[in-house]
């Protein structure tokens, strides 16, 4: 019944069926959320985002102001200025483009501005790599953004639709990053159901209910704090974010009836009886690890997927309840963080939830692993051996961890 | 990878418009119904640098988002690019090759176990384009092997992605390509 009720949504709120770039589908999902300023400057493999969007513009399918700035660092300042004034706002970048708008990242969650960005990830410099990887958008892990990672071309026009809603609501009122694999997604053409415009506009309705720039109730933003201020304004973006989850998962539930989609903060693939669970986030790695999964349940072997869809605020609930019947546990990473005690970033995140749902303890292997940014031919069959194998991983730069 | 998917991957040169082509042939599939992914191997942007464009098609959603490593169809521009990446060692099914003539064929492709199919794409393009950029001419060879996809809603794409008068030249040399080319017994 549940399936039928959806497929007849599906019919009444998709418009058409197109072959799209997870690029393209983004330009698709910013004109349909009817947004007032984009700023944007351009680099790869973000550049084909905001061409689309410019064509929008210039043909007058978005009716919005279009600022091509001189920076990155530009791109975001400006736009926190047009939400600061109460304006629906977009912008992307990928790689070096949002390492130098970094310090702003820091100011669009403190100002607590509703500002939407799209983030293809991709590796940064140096050595020169314009290959998708996730170092990026881990370096602006702590901001204070909500992060999440889509898997898909109609993953990313979806989650855009739904950042506005998650951003603009005023139980959180903190900027969104949609981020993907920079080239193996971005790049790449699949299928994308498109939603008839009035369906999306009436999902993602202004909120104008919220502290903003108007001569008429004059306010003053971006002010200096003193010690126990800036402590005190700090903390409550924290709290924002953590209670966030809650509006997230309700955007979702709604997104869902509305759309007729099956959405979560987190994916779970093959994992009910899984005995060996791949976790994982993003596009390329996520596909080869559930096509891995299949090739293992063929040999016998329970294995299962999970997709972490929310990075940020992190699902520690579900990563625990995917995990806590599992004899081993592998994390593909696809980002580094040099130095830390274990060098994945989303590994450490397990750990800590393995720790959170007592589950360290007991006989239990974790295993972290960092594919090239590329994802080679063969990952899906590592991600295989990584599973099945006891040893340390030899194809694969990374290393096992065990308790107990 | 299940079964039902077909994987092709386009060999050609850059400035020959080999990710053109895979985006055609997707775009054709998403078009007809179909699941579809095509992406390019990027890092060698520059004219004339071997380059590899890769199209998956099924009627199923596509998982997998991994160079293709052993293609059902090769699609190759140039016939010097069969020993650059071996391909008559990692094609399963169907090598669709431009080449100056039959003896060409047989001379570079040495042994395959499936079949060839060969068309002088070069030709065909300078006389319809005026230059051999051989990307439609060899689509339309492709099209005699691959049966989920149809000719006339790629002519639709080819139009569409080269404008009207751009199209019409393009559709012009598809067209020849799918009535000449053959079959090569090797």
């Amino acid at each position: 019944m549940a399936v039928t009720k959806a497929l007849s949504v599906r019919e009444e709120v998709v418009k058409e069926r197109l072959g799209l770039t997870s690029n393209y589908a983004a330009a698709y999902a910013v004109k349909s959320v009817d947004v007032d300023v984009i700023a944007a400057y351009p680099i790869t493999p973000q550049t084909t985002i905001i061409e689309k969007l410019a064509e929008f513009v210039a043909n007058g399918e978005i009716d919005a102001e279009y600022i091509p700035v001189e920076s990155e660092h530009s791109a975001l300042s400006a736009v926190i200025g047009a939400a600061a004034a109460g304006a629906r706002v977009f912008t992307a970048t990928s790689a070096q483009g949002l390492e130098f708008m970094h310090e702003v990242l820091y100011i669009t969650s403190g100002l607590r501005l509703p500002v939407v960005m799209a983030v293809p990830g991709r590796a940064l410099s140096a050595p020169i790599s314009i290959h998708g990887d996730y170092q990026d958008i881990m370096s602006a892990r702590d901001a204070g953004w909500v992060v999440m990672i889509a898997s898909s071309a109609q993953e990313v026009y979806d989650s855009i639709i739904m950042a506005y809603r998650i951003a603009e609501d005023n139980r959180v009122l903190l900027p969104v990053m949609v981020s993907y694999d920079g080239f193996l997604m971005s790049h790449t053409t699949e299928p994308v159901e498109i939603y008839h415009e009035e369906y999306v506009r009436k999902f993602t309705p202004r909120n104008l209910n919220r502290p903003r720039l108007d001569p008429r109730k004059p306010i003053t933003v971006g002010v200096i704090a003193s010690p126990d201020w800036y402590y005190e304004i700090k903390y409550q973006v924290v709290n924002a974010l953590k209670e966030s989850k809650g509006v997230i998962k309700e955007v979702h539930d709604e997104f869902n009836k509305t759309f007729g989609t099956n959405y979560d903060i987190v994916e779970r693939f093959m994992l009910d009886d899984a005995d060996y669970v791949l976790i994982t986030y993003g596009g390329a790695s996520t596909g080869n690890a559930k096509e891995a999964a299949i090739r293992a349940r063929e040999r016998g072997l329970r294995a299962g997927v999970l997709r972490i869809r929310l990075f940020r605020p992190f699902p520690t609930d579900e990563v625990v309840n995917a995990i806590k019947d599992a004899r081993a546990v592998a994390v593909i990473d696809r980002a580094l963080s040099p130095g830390n005690t274990y060098e994945g970033p989303v590994f450490n995140d397990v750990v800590s939830a393995s720790i959170v749902g007592e589950l360290i303890s007991r006989s239990f292997l974790l295993f972290t692993a960092y594919p090239r940014g590329r994802c080679s031919s063969t990952t899906s069959t590592i991600f295989i051996k990584c599973l099945m194998s006891t040893r340390e991983p030899v194809s694969i730069r990374g290393r096992r961890y065990s308790w107990g | 990878m299940s079964a039902s998917t077909i994987e092709i991957t386009f060999f050609g040169r850059g400035g020959q418009g080999a990710v053109t082509a895979a985006q055609i042939i997707a775009q054709a599939a998403i078009r007809r119904g179909l699941f579809a992914s095509s992406f390019p191997e990027y890092g060698a942007e520059r004219r004339g640098a071997p380059v590899r464009a890769y199209v998956r098609l099924s009627r199923e959603p596509v998982l997998a988002r991994e160079p293709i490593e052993r293609p059902d169809i090769s699609v190759v521009f140039d016939t010097r690019l069969l020993s650059v990446f071996n391909i008559p060692q990692i094609t399963k099914s169907y090598i669709v090759i431009n080449a100056l003539s039959v003896d060409d064929v047989r001379k570079s492709v040495g042994k395959f176990s499936g079949r060839v199919i060969y068309v002088n794409a070069y030709e065909i393009s300078t006389k319809h384009l005026g230059k051999p950029i051989v990307n439609t001419t060899m689509l339309g060879a492709l099209l005699k092997v691959l049966d989920l996809v149809d000719i006339e809603t790629v002519k639709e794409l080819v139009l569409e992605t080269f404008g009207k008068k751009l199209g019409k030249s393009n559709v012009d040399a598809l067209e020849e390509a799918y009535k000449v080319a053959e079959v090569v017994v090797l």
